[in-house]
């Protein structure tokens, strides 16, 4: 089973309510084919630019086009979408096997090519025997899934998903996060996926779009959005990023914690004071009697908690004069060789680290 | 403490079954003694002798039939006026929706007197056949059951998710005027059966503007026939009142019937995904 696969463009999207910016010169392509997660915290736009390619909202600058065509004053019945909601969004008053042909009725498909083709698609989200029940006997998670049937049903250009997992309980919505997936890969169908849940965009996405304030702040696959966050934001807003205050003391050099660090500093001037955001599992960490530490060796402290979390362990460091302690992920084996009140010295990896300005109260400096 | 919340319990449950008791006297009784005295004759008991005399008059089909005309006019006109606005109201304008519920009560404010009297002045000048037609009542008796139309209907478009339900139907390739006619009417069907029944009942006994506009209505026909044939007064009002009353049973069990068999949430479904 194949669907459509339409690229999609924003050029130079933007978008305010009463005077406030929502979407802020937004620029964005989404390839055939290709499922896209929007990505971001509440307020940042991004289900107003979800909206904005249903066709939904109106923006107030900028084009959205849809296979190369303009379509930014088509109505939303005439753009050829399917979405799926954060709401449960299906028509009470109708079988869950009438909702899924609904799409079709409309386009005037005959009753034995709807019948056969609500069957088929309740069978491809695993509800073929549930056809004839109301909304009202499903449970959320089956309500969804009759939800995408519907959507995927008329055969979308271009597939939204607007946080359509938010309202589960996280059992269920790890395992339909698997069969949206799988279902999509099987169809092919172009997907924007807007969720506020880090795990679901990395887990599920082909590419992710960080947005913060009304723009996009990075957009790349999962892999580089956490391994190469561009900008601060990304860095702290996806995964867990620990915030060491440091200054700037020349071109590509940062003290922290009174040791020099080889790091970009474009942006910022000698005497900077900067954050310095390094991932837990981007600090090496080992016992202070091995010796003394290399280039990027951000000093010596004193193992306070040693948190055992399945795979991993999280280590907490404290170190003298430093507002908060420092978390090191490692592997719970090698973890097994600290316990508390060990000495241990830690060597940031240049390449994963990122600088910050500094937040204005030392106090806001928390290891996210 | 306990017992003392239990004593509070006792004496709230007591309160409580005066007030039905009461409530269902008030309401009981005259219906009893309606029927007492609408079916029986002096000296002979029991009797449908009086209703009889009554069907049999030349003025009874008739007036039941234009009752009944003017309740289904009525609704039709209340319908078409209340739902596209109150769809509208609920899918673009929302700020405005106080503004039109406080609006909506204002006839229960304005006299019957009041309303005629206005009327008069603005139609016999400006339109002088329309208030001799007995279907200018039509319009008087939109306005009396709007309070209770809105509110209904209201209630009902409130109790649904309006706007997902309407996106999500547009997203599918559902035109607007599709979308209301598949969508939004068969989904606000209870609240549609009992905004009908509010205006069917309010209709069948509204006998102030019928008698002051000069028409003759089944409720006009009920209070004249009563002035000399008083049994057969009282045995038609009961019927009428526990004729609505079985209708409006019927109707609202349909409808919730109709509800009921999409309500029930089957624990086993509710675990699986």
């Amino acid at each position: 089973m194949t669907g459509t696969s339409a690229d999609v463009t924003l050029r130079s999207i933007s978008k305010s309510y009463a005077r406030q910016s929502v979407l802020n010169d937004i620029d964005l392509s989404i390839r055939g084919g290709e499922l896209l997660a929007v990505l971001g915290p509440s307020g940042c736009g991004k289900t107003t630019a979800l909206r904005v390619i249903a066709g939904l909202e109106r923006p107030d600058r900028g084009t959205v086009h849809i296979d190369g065509g303009e379509v930014t004053h088509r109505r939303i019945d005439k753009r050829g979408i399917g979405i799926v909601f954060q709401a449960y969004s299906l028509f009470p008053h109708q079988t869950a096997a009438e909702n899924v042909a609904y799409g079709l009725r409309v386009r005037g498909a005959s009753r034995s090519r709807r019948t056969a083709r609500a069957a088929e698609l309740l069978a491809l989200v695993g509800l073929a025997d549930h056809g004839a029940k109301y909304p009202q006997q499903l449970s959320g998670g089956q309500q969804q899934r009759v939800a995408l049937a519907r959507a995927i049903a008329i055969e979308p250009r271009v597939l939204l998903l607007d946080e359509p997992l938010s309202a589960l309980d996280a059992q269920v919505r790890v395992q339909l996060r698997e069969e949206i997936r799988r279902i999509q890969y099987e169809m092919g169908t172009t997907t924007v996926l807007v969720t506020h849940d880090q795990e679901e965009a990395l887990s599920m996405a082909d590419r992710v779009a960080v947005m913060h304030a009304g723009r996009i702040e990075q957009v790349g696959t999962p892999h580089e959005v956490y391994r190469r966050p561009a900008t601060a934001f990304v860095s702290s807003f996806i995964g867990v990023v620990n915030r060491i205050p440091g200054r700037v003391t020349g071109a590509g050099q940062v003290s922290a914690l009174a040791q020099q660090l080889d790091l970009a500093t474009a942006g910022y001037s000698t005497g900077d004071l900067v954050e310095l955001l390094v991932r837990p599992e981007h600090i090496s960490i080992r016992p202070e009697s091995d010796g003394p530490a290399g280039a990027t060796a951000i000093g010596t402290g004193v193992v306070t908690a040693l948190t055992l979390r399945g795979a991993i362990s999280s280590l907490t460091v404290v170190f003298p004069g430093l507002p908060n302690p420092i978390r090191v992920d490692l592997p719970s084996r090698e973890a097994q060789l600290f316990e508390r009140g060990y000495r241990v010295r830690l060597t940031v990896h240049a390449e994963d680290a990122l600088i910050d300005a500094a937040a204005a109260d030392p106090a806001a400096r928390v290891a996210a | 403490m306990s017992g003392t919340s239990r004593v509070g319990t006792g004496s709230r449950s007591i309160v409580q079954e005066i007030v039905l008791v009461t409530a269902g006297l008030l309401f009981a009784v005259p219906l009893v003694a309606s029927a007492s005295f609408g079916f029986t004759l002096p000296e002979q008991g029991f009797s449908l002798e009086p209703m009889r005399d009554a069907v049999a008059d030349s003025g009874f089909a008739p007036q039941v039939l234009q009752s009944l005309t003017l309740a289904l006019l009525t609704i039709v006109a209340s319908f078409a006026l209340l739902i596209p606005t109150l769809v509208w109201l609920h899918l673009r304008a929302r700020r405005w929706l106080p503004l039109a519920e406080a609006l909506s009560v204002i006839p229960f404010v304005v006299p019957a007197v009041a309303l005629v009297n206005g009327a008069n002045l603005a139609f016999r000048v400006t339109v002088p056949g329309f208030l001799t037609s007995v279907y200018s009542l039509v319009p008087f008796y939109v306005i009396l059951t709007l309070p209770l139309v809105y509110r209904a209907l209201d209630a009902g478009l409130r109790a649904i998710d309006l706007r997902t339900l309407c996106t999500a139907s547009a997203s599918l390739g559902s035109g607007p005027v599709r979308t209301f006619f598949s969508i939004i009417l068969p989904n606000l069907r209870p609240a549609l059966l009992t905004a009908a029944l509010l205006s069917f009942t309010m209709v069948l006994g509204e006998y102030v503007l019928a008698t002051l506009l000069l028409h003759s209505t089944f409720p006009v026909f009920l209070v004249q026939i009563g002035q000399d044939r008083p049994r057969a007064a009282a045995g038609l009002s009961l019927i009428t009142i526990v004729g609505t009353w079985l209708v409006l049973s019927a109707l609202t069990g349909r409808g919730l019937s109709r509800r009921r068999t999409s309500l029930p949430y089957s624990p086993d479904l509710r675990t699986a995904s």
